[in-house]
């Protein structure tokens, strides 16, 4: 028998989470990072005036003048953020939506939604400064929780930059960032579609993203972290996004057990045409998602935009001649998921790469989540319902190994390392793996995890939502 | 009673379990084949539902006719052979006996589609 400790109802769920997270960020933050954030310094930063003011090398958030933000920089990486922001709301929700049964479909968008309200809170509250904040060499500190480091005075034309974008305000960098942080836990709910209970959704989902989504994170992009300083490369987030949410679906398909039916009756897709507008948004939102990781609108982010492009049409290309190969029908579904898993690759190494080994690791991105989608899948023995880890799992590890083969200096100012790549890629995978799995085991003890079978014959469109599609 | 009447009754029981149930069978199937028919009656009177009841009710009268369908739910495996799979032409004899009544079969889609796997 479960243990219940009466939060179980949706709303005392989210209060009590939200109670938690402040009193955690309300907590007395790393001294020394408290006083450099409390003493501001107006120093002349900025990479884009970096030709005829060199810029002080930070480490941390600092205080510029306003003049010396790049307008040019600003204006593409607000609306990157935008179009990173599309990707989930609405496209991964129409995505998913398109592939669970009819009495899903409100669910499965309730779930995106509620996901990407939830972790922009606790981004705010205490995920960037986890991720983005210098601290030790496994997370980041407390001294930038409910966004203390963020600051604009118009009247002073001051503003606060990050060390990683120093061209634009702090808070076009927070919101930037907070968009990954959303898209990825969101990734994660095709694994366990049709059987998640939605107060467990919620508590697992808050815990992921701020006990493996910010560490992982601040390993592989905070400079201090330790993956970072062994010279990972990982443009988009490959990694941090792709490998990290992919294996985390796996484990939740794996602890939350298979669907009622799975293996012996067809659970049929309510409605691919929504899965194609989702791909579809997803494929041009992910512009936004590669081209504005180069935080300035420069020759770099239109590359990285270009090479995204050539990736995703040659996976769709392979995964379709891979699916007509074996399965006698090039399908839609099939094209979609082919564009998805090029997208998926070549984010780490969008820029870091040229356009012809954009279209090779394109080409095997296709092929080998076909093979992740099906074969693998079989060999698994999980309900990855939806596929996350066929496609974002094996599309991340495809991406960050050829990051590491392809990877030119004069393109992103560092060759690239398969030993370091795979160093990064499976240090996430078992990391994500472990704390996904305790995470998933605590959530059970006091939450529950699965529907009851009843619940889930009905459909959770009615049982957690009372609410259907007609 | 006329084979529209049938029909419409096998209709409405049809989108009640839908709905309820989520268990999709065949309306046209359940009119003409009596076994198809009590296998429905059996699964939807397991469920013990009010409104299920009333249009069971129906269907057995006009259906099934003077043999009552039986009122308790049978053991795994005692169901009968291919009821709610038992769609004309529907390649689906490879299905493990122990689900074959999960009901969640299309008449339009055969063979192994969608069956443990998406894509």
């Amino acid at each position: 028998m479960k243990l219940r400790i009466g939060i179980g109802r949706p709303w005392a769920a989210a209060l009590s989470m939200a109670l938690a997270m402040w009193v955690v960020a309300a907590l007395p933050s790393h001294a020394e990072a408290q006083t450099a954030a409390s003493a501001p310094e107006l120093a002349a930063s900025s990479t884009a005036v970096a030709a005829s003011t060199p810029a002080p090398s930070t480490t941390q958030p600092s205080r510029v003048a306003a003049s010396q933000i790049n307008s040019g920089d600003t204006a593409w990486m607000i609306t990157a953020t935008a179009l990173v922001l599309l990707m989930t709301i609405p496209g991964l929700a129409l995505f998913y939506a398109g592939m669970v049964r009819k009495k899903n479909i409100l669910a499965t968008m309730a779930q995106v939604i509620a996901v990407c309200a939830l972790v922009s809170l606790l981004w705010f509250a205490l995920g960037y400064s986890l991720a983005f904040m210098p601290g030790t060499q496994l997370l980041g500190n407390t001294s930038a929780a409910l966004l203390d480091s963020l600051y604009f005075n118009k009247a002073a034309a001051a503003v606060s930059v990050h060390h990683l974008a120093a061209s634009v305000p702090e808070s076009v960098f927070v919101m930037f960032q907070m968009s990954f942080a959303i898209i990825t836990p969101a990734l994660i709910v095709g694994a366990f579609a049709e059987r998640m209970r939605f107060a467990a959704l919620l508590w697992f989902m808050a815990l992921w993203s701020l006990l493996v989504y910010a560490p992982v994170a601040h390993w592989v992009w905070e400079p201090s972290g330790w993956l970072a300083s062994r010279g990972i490369l990982d443009f988009a987030g490959g990694t941090v996004v792709h490998i990290n949410a992919g294996v985390a679906g796996l484990v939740c398909a794996w602890m939350l057990g298979e669907r009622v039916g799975y293996g012996h009756v067809p659970l049929m897709p309510s409605n691919l045409a929504y899965t194609m507008v989702g791909a579809a948004l997803l494929w041009v939102g992910w512009m936004g998602f590669n081209g504005g990781s180069a935080a300035a609108a420069d020759g770099r982010a239109g590359l990285a935009m270009l090479v995204t492009q050539l990736a995703a049409s040659a996976a769709a290309l392979s995964w379709m001649v891979a699916e007509w190969l074996l399965r006698g029908r090039p399908t839609l579904l099939g094209l979609c998921s082919g564009a998805v898993a090029g997208l998926v690759a070549i984010t780490p190494a969008s820029g870091f790469v040229d356009a012809k080994s954009a279209a090779l690791i394109g080409a095997a991105a296709g092929v080998g989540c076909y093979w992740g989608a099906t074969g693998l899948k079989r060999l698994l023995r999980a309900d990855d319902s939806l596929d996350v880890f066929g496609v974002h799992g094996i599309g991340g590890l495809i991406g960050a190994l050829l990051t590491g083969v392809f990877a030119k200096a004069s393109i992103g100012g560092a060759e690239g390392s398969v030993t370091t790549q795979a160093l990064g890629a499976f240090a996430t995978l078992a990391y994500s793996a472990a704390a996904t799995g305790v995470i998933l085991w605590v959530v059970d003890i006091f939450i529950g995890l699965r529907v009851t079978p009843q619940q889930e014959r009905e459909g959770l469109d009615i049982s957690q939502h009372a609410e259907q599609v007609e | 009673m006329l084979d529209s009447e049938k029909l419409a009754i096998a209709a409405h029981l049809h989108v009640l379990m839908r709905r309820k149930l989520g268990r999709v069978t065949d309306v046209e199937w359940m009119v003409k084949n009596r076994e198809y028919a009590l296998e429905v009656i059996r699964t939807a009177r397991a469920e013990n539902l009010a409104e299920l009841t009333e249009w069971v009710d129906k269907l057995e009268a006009t259906v099934v006719g003077p043999h009552p369908a039986p009122r308790k739910s049978q053991p795994a495996g005692n169901t009968v052979p291919g009821a709610f799979t038992a769609v004309p032409h529907a390649p689906d004899q490879g299905r493990d006996s122990q689900h074959s009544d999960l009901g969640f079969l299309d008449s339009a889609h055969g063979g192994g589609r969608y069956v443990g796997r998406l894509r």
